[in-house]
């Protein structure tokens, strides 16, 4: 159990200062507090008051001062309200904040149980026997544990241990910074061994960190066998191979989940002439060169006292500071940064630095944070000061603008170690967070703090890893060089970084980190290769580009320079506006290899000759007409069928005898704005949307009857009319009329026109007036028949128009909605949700990026909106996309007028009222174009399906998502295996040969065989027939004609499957029970299905 | 004792399918007019049941033919006997025998791609033929709606309370063509609401407790946010 002094407990709230009161008094009196307590923490000279004082450091957290007590006047909670709305975002924000930090709080009596071993420790270590002086070879053949030391034995000095001058806590547990985490935070204990165990020179020739290792194993010797509740071993204080460090785990389960403590070696700050470690000094003789990292691995040594000093008494001077410290902690930790260089080098000491020194004065002495800030403040301003520009910043001096790049404190880069990709990234990730704290419209906590977004998948356009050797440094040097693993990543960064140019933003080389080993084992060897892991966000303006672009010609020494990095893929070319320049020209063999990967393919081959493992895209997946694979990138194919239907729309508006023109003409089917599932292909009537739809508007005029029947027949006389003028006057189009009945009011009729181009494109066009809707209403038409009306009218004209411009604004929008298409095909829910509402789903990722910038790959897009689905909350969030371009950001939708979503959630919150039971839309999905948000998500009549089909939804997601990249492809297999009923159905309109070459279309008789989908007609009619009883899915999708074997499967109803009261009417066969009720008679009602499909089933 | 208020039962077998049957309901229809005297009310049928089929049970059952089958729903319809004879017939039969032995019911008429081929063709049907039905449609219709408007004129629809006549246009064809008179606009308030000190107090007043009431809004927002265990960051 836990003992806890009673005096630790009665113990006063430390002064608390509502954060506008603190003035510059309190400033000096709360500092000098400090410096008090501040000398404790750096001396304890009698091991006496050590528990005392350690004591102390249980984190007592103030109340916050703006937390509102139980029972507060309103009063009071004005003078909050308004406070917070001054210091944070919004109210909400601030609570948000004040709920995370209480949740990531790490428990006092976890603290405490550990203080409890702190002293037990420091008092062995305190007390431990002085050994040697010994020689090297002595000491690592007598000692016991083995000296994690790689360097050569056979020197001349010797080896010697003495008790530290000093145990200190430092790092997060000393600032209060530490916080709950999956894996647990390390105590940082740090012991200052005794000057007089070294020389001066000892900072040369790898001396320094031979007796700083002896040191270390001699405590950790003593450690292991004192009596102490720990588990010792060593690792390398973040992947340096010069610094290990002890890392002792207690052997308390409990506190060992959250807990550990990390034992580093610290000099006294005189030892050693700082000034001749300077980061471009050689302290390592053998060697030529600066030995910056070297350097920096001993400043480290000496500076740690400092860095506390700078902690603390940031710390002291700003009220919010340590909160603004775990909230930056956890920003980091959620975008994959830590402090080893493996994951980017910046971790949370670094940002706590960072922030100290923007505290005390920014760069040139220009105070960039200031006291009365809240931690939001300290926050925001920090990520701004991160994103602004390129990081260099010197903590500790701000009388030297320091303009190289890193975080000094004096002449130590805390970044040494940091390899060069991070400032980039971390710049970027500055930006998106920046932008994300800007929005006054959405709440962005979600996305700031609470999702991780480091995963490659979701996070990069691009990932490949590489097998880079390490055998060019010998096996001593490798052993002793703490940059062999930073070396490689400088290579691979530098070398792609050259080739890539402009066709990346940014990207990251990552290695993975080392682990710990035990104290009877010898260090880990540096292995002879080492798996580099490349993640890249592309310029999706950029990246495609087919030619490297080199000097011109006349710039010999440029010229020569390109060919050397190039090597002989580079050549002279002539472009076409006459210059002559070196250039590299790469030859695309398949449309789903990115270029991209081309580059980096040869040029890892040629300059290291290794080669990239990279996963193959899942767009390979997407069906394609085969002549047209490798040959045209799709955008192509869809651009020439656009281009036939523009020209189209305008001979109809070109008609001149007509008795009314046609004023225009809108497309409203996926191949005419970038979705169909498959690229259009001319003269072949299998794809989906082979004959594409749209509406023809004609001049306004008040001669159109006002009953539906008769508008009906005027529109079809029209149509004939307008295809007899064609036939007339433009021979190269062939027209033909047809009528279908309204869908939804089967008893009326309407009439279309389909036009076959000369280019060989089919368009059905239909006619649409302006008061088509208030007539049909007026017809007492059934709502799922007005609903379709809509659809089919101007509505979906506007969403056409809508989903135009997003793919010709984001190219890879196409490919991402296809794919989204195809997974919902996979799944059969592509038989049950409209084409229109899967491509709004499938602009999520565009238009609503956050918490990323909006990706530059179509596989990335598919994750990430596989990623929304999978968390969206459809039953009480709405999606509301702002379509209005935002100019120069990184992220998309974080400028949302506040109005508009204002008015949308209203209407969100509205609809819900009305839809208590999700009867009619379960899904929300609102822009400018429906405002309701529910025209291509609801299904009338109201069914319980909707909500089943959503469930799924988010289910299906679910799954895909925790599939890797590798195994990503496998979220596309079909499974029947979860349906009560599956049926196997042979569509006879399927074909696999592609011939219709030049198809009259006049030949109406065979367009009316070759144009329809009989399989998805049947699949209509009995879906709508038995909706009551069974719902029913199909593996076909729309015109989907290619493959024969389809399936239709089914789940049963639940209300139809219990026994109930016969009445007359059921829309379902049943059967009697003995009881005088029926129940469902479900064979009876296959046996039906059966007897309608005829034929059609195997 | 049936439970299915007096209906008797028979059970059809499937020709096409012959491991399955259904029960269909039968019970006498209680109207009289000169149209369906002597019918039986049939329930629970197959969608697909045709004249042809209730022949082969008013057959089987009594030896008649039916004089027509009236189809009231997609399951549901009246099975017309020739005289009350044999609608008596047919349901005794049903009665004694409909649980044990069964009628087939046979498969007629297009199905499967056959009949979806005669639906589809049926979509493009010969253009003059086509503009033929429709001048004919619309003449009878520009007819209707003739003598539609002069029988609202007749009847002095479009003489107001007031005693106005509305003056149609005689282009408008139908009623709805007339358009509602729009409503009235509302003036809008010229007083100012900044003017008085009692109005700027109010509207400070005012302020604070929409502040105040938005703050508790989110607090209880971000309760509920709480509750759900939203504040997870791992």
């Amino acid at each position: 159990m836990v003992k806890r002094k009673s005096g630790a407990e009665e113990r006063p709230a430390k002064k608390v200062h509502s954060l506008q009161e603190l003035s510059e008094e309190d400033f000096s009196s709360v500092d000098s507090d400090f410096q008090n307590s501040g000398s404790d923490v750096e001396s304890s000279p009698d091991p006496e008051s050590q528990p005392e004082e350690l004591e102390e450091e249980v984190p007592e957290r103030p109340s916050n001062g703006t937390h509102p007590a139980k029972h507060t006047l309103s009063g009071a909670e004005v003078r909050i309200a308004r406070e917070t709305s001054e210091l944070f975002k919004t109210n909400v924000f601030k609570l948000q904040i004040d709920e995370t930090l209480a949740e990531i709080k790490l428990d006092d009596r976890m603290c405490s149980l550990a203080n409890k071993q702190l002293f037990a420790l420091k008092e062995v270590i305190s007390q431990a026997k002085s050994i040697g002086p010994l020689s090297a070879e002595a000491a690592s053949k007598k000692f016991p544990t083995r000296i994690p030391f790689h360097g050569s034995k056979h020197v001349k000095y010797q080896l010697a241990f003495a008790p530290p001058v000093e145990v200190n806590v430092i790092g997060s547990y000393s600032l209060k910074t530490v916080v709950k985490q999956p894996e647990s935070s390390g105590i940082d204990l740090l012991l200052t061994m005794p000057s007089d165990l070294f020389e001066q020179k000892d900072y040369l020739n790898y001396r320094y960190f031979h007796k700083r290792a002896f040191y270390l194993a001699a405590v950790a010797k003593a450690i292991a066998s004192s009596k102490l509740d720990l588990r010792v071993s060593y690792r390398y204080l973040n992947g340096n191979v010069l610094k290990p460090v002890v890392r002792a785990d207690f052997t308390d389960r409990k506190l060992s989940k959250h807990l550990h403590i990390m034992i580093h070696l610290g000099v006294e700050e005189e030892l050693f002439p700082t000034r001749k470690l300077a980061a471009d000094r050689n302290c390592v003789r053998d060697t030529e060169g600066p030995t910056p990292i070297y350097n920096s691995a001993i400043l480290a040594d000496v500076y740690h006292s400092q860095i506390l000093r700078l902690l603390h008494t940031a710390s002291t001077y700003s009220a919010a500071f340590t909160d603004a410290c775990k909230l930056g902690r956890l920003w980091l930790r959620q975008r994959g940064y830590s402090a080893d260089p493996a994951f980017g080098g910046f971790g949370h000491l670094q940002f706590a630095l960072l922030m100290a020194g923007l505290l005390s004065g920014g760069p040139a002495g220009k105070r960039v944070l200031l006291q009365g800030y809240s931690s939001y403040q300290l926050f925001k301003g920090t990520v701004l000061f991160l994103a602004d520009k390129e990081l260099a910043l010197n903590v500790s001096s701000h009388t030297t603008s320091s303009s190289l790049p890193g975080l000094w404190v004096n002449d130590l880069n805390v970044l040494a170690d940091a390899p060069e990709w991070l400032y980039g990234l971390l710049q970027h990730d500055a930006k998106v967070t920046a932008e994300l704290l800007s929005d006054v419209t959405c709440d962005r906590f979600t996305d700031l703090f609470l999702r991780r977004s480091d995963e490659s998948q979701l996070r990069f356009d691009i990932s490949f890893d590489v097998t880079f050797p390490l055998t060019e440094f010998d096996t001593a040097e490798r052993a002793v060089s703490p940059s062999v693993i930073g070396f490689a990543t400088q290579q691979i960064y530098s070398t792609l970084n050259q080739a890539w140019g402009d066709r990346i933003k940014h990207f990251a080389v990552f290695s993975s980190p080392q682990s710990e080993w035990s104290l009877s084992t010898p260090a880990p060897d540096v292995p002879d290769t080492v798996i580099l892991s490349v993640r890249a966000l592309l310029d999706v303006e950029h990246s495609d580009k087919r030619v490297t672009m080199g000097p011109d010609a006349s710039e010999k020494s440029e010229c020569k320079a390109f060919r050397e990095f190039w090597g002989p893929i580079s050549n002279l070319r002539r472009f076409q506006d006459g210059t002559i320049k070196e250039a590299v020209a790469w030859k695309v063999e398949e449309v789903n290899i990115p270029v991209v990967l081309i580059v980096a393919r040869y040029i890892l081959d040629y300059k290291f000759g290794v080669s990239l493992i990279s996963v193959p895209s899942i767009t390979r997946l997407l069906p394609t007409i085969n002549e047209a694979r490798n040959a045209l990138p799709s955008l192509a194919l869809y651009q020439a069928k656009i281009q036939a239907f523009n020209e189209c729309s305008l001979m109809l508006q070109d008609l001149s005898d007509l008795p009314l023109r046609i004023s225009s003409v809108f497309g409203t089917s996926a191949s005419l704005r970038y979705t169909s599932l498959q690229e259009p292909v001319p003269y072949d009537l299998r794809g989906d949307d082979s004959i594409a739809t749209a509406v023809m508007v004609c001049e306004t005029s008040r001669k159109w009857p006002s009953k539906l029947g008769a508008l009906e027949k005027t529109k079809t006389a029209f149509l004939i009319n307008v295809a007899e003028t064609i036939r007339e006057l433009k021979p190269k189009y062939h027209p033909v009329v047809g009528v279908e009945p309204i869908p939804g009011y089967e008893s009326e009729e309407r009439g279309f026109l389909i036009v076959q181009t000369p280019q060989g494109y089919f368009f059905k066009f239909g006619i649409i007036t302006a008061r088509d809707l208030d007539i049909a209403a007026a017809s007492n038409l059934p709502e799922n028949a007005l609903l379709a009306m809509k659809r089919h009218g101007q509505a979906g004209a506007d969403h056409h128009r809508l989903i135009v411009t997003m793919a010709l604004r984001y190219p890879l929008y196409s490919t991402a909605a296809r794919l989204m298409k195809l997974w919902c095909k996979k799944h059969m829910l592509a038989s049950h949700f409209t084409e229109q509402m899967i491509e709004l789903l499938a602009l999520k990722p565009f238009l609503d990026s956050a918490p990323y910038s909006p990706p530059s790959s179509a596989q990335t897009a598919f994750v990430r909106t596989l990623d929304f689905l999978q968390h969206w909350n459809w039953k009480e969030d709405p999606l509301i996309y702002d379509v209005e371009r935002s100019e120069s950001l990184q992220v998309e939708g974080v400028r949302m007028d506040p109005a508009f979503h204002h008015k949308l959630t209203a209407n969100f919150t509205k609809q819900r009222q009305q839809d208590p039971a999700f009867t009619l839309s379960p899904l929300f999905i609102a822009t400018k174009v429906d405002q309701t948000g529910i025209l291509w998500t609801q299904s009338l009549p109201r069914n319980t399906t909707g909500i089943l089909l959503a469930a799924r939804l988010t289910g299906l997601a679910r799954a895909a998502r925790k599939l890797t990249s590798a195994s990503l492809g496998s979220a596309f297999k079909t499974s029947t295996s979860e349906y009560d009923v599956v049926l196997n159905l042979r569509n006879p309109s399927a074909s696999s040969s592609a011939g219709y070459k030049n198809l009259q279309v006049s030949d109406a008789s065979k367009l009316a065989k070759s144009g329809n989908n009989v399989g998805l007609e049947f699949f209509n009619d009995i879906k709508e027939t038995y909706g009551s009883s069974i719902v029913l899915f199909y593996s076909g999708s729309l015109d989907d004609k290619l493959n024969k074997n389809q399936v239709i499967a089914g789940i049963w109803n639940r209300t139809a499957t219990e026994p109930h009261k016969f009445r007359v009417g059921l829309p379902y066969p049943v059967t009697p029970t003995s009881d005088g009720k029926v129940i469902l008679d479900k064979s009876a009602l296959l046996s039906e299905i059966k007897r309608m499909g005829g034929d059609l089933f195997h | 004792m049936s439970g299915l208020n007096g209906f008797v039962q028979l059970r059809l077998d499937f020709e096409a399918d012959s491991k399955v049957s259904q029960t269909i309901f039968l019970k006498e229809h209680g109207s009289r007019d000169d149209e369906d005297y002597s019918s039986v009310f049939a329930a629970n049928l197959p969608r697909d049941t045709t004249l042809d089929n209730i022949k082969d049970i008013v057959q089987t059952c009594t030896s008649t033919m039916p004089r027509k089958f009236v189809r009231l729903g997609d399951t549901y319809g009246l099975i017309c006997c020739v005289d009350d004879a044999a609608r008596d017939k047919l349901l005794e039969w049903c009665k004694k025998k409909g649980k044990k032995s069964s009628v087939e019911f046979e498969t007629y008429g297009p199905r499967g791609s056959e009949a979806y081929k005669i639906r589809n063709s049926a979509r493009f049907p010969d253009e003059e033929i086509l503009q033929k039905s429709i001048d004919e449609f619309m003449e009878a219709y520009d007819d209707e709606e003739e003598q539609a408007r002069l029988e609202t004129a007749r009847q002095g629809l479009l003489v107001d309370e007031d005693g106005f006549t509305m003056v149609v246009s005689s282009k408008r064809k139908a009623l709805s063509d007339i358009p509602a008179p729009a409503p009235a606009k509302r003036n809008k308030s010229l007083s100012k609401d900044d003017f008085y000190r009692f109005q700027l107090r109010d509207k400070r007043k005012r302020e604070v407790n929409d502040l105040l009431k938005k703050y508790q809004e989110d607090k209880a927002k971000v309760e509920e946010l709480k509750r759900k265990k939203h504040f997870k960051p791992y």
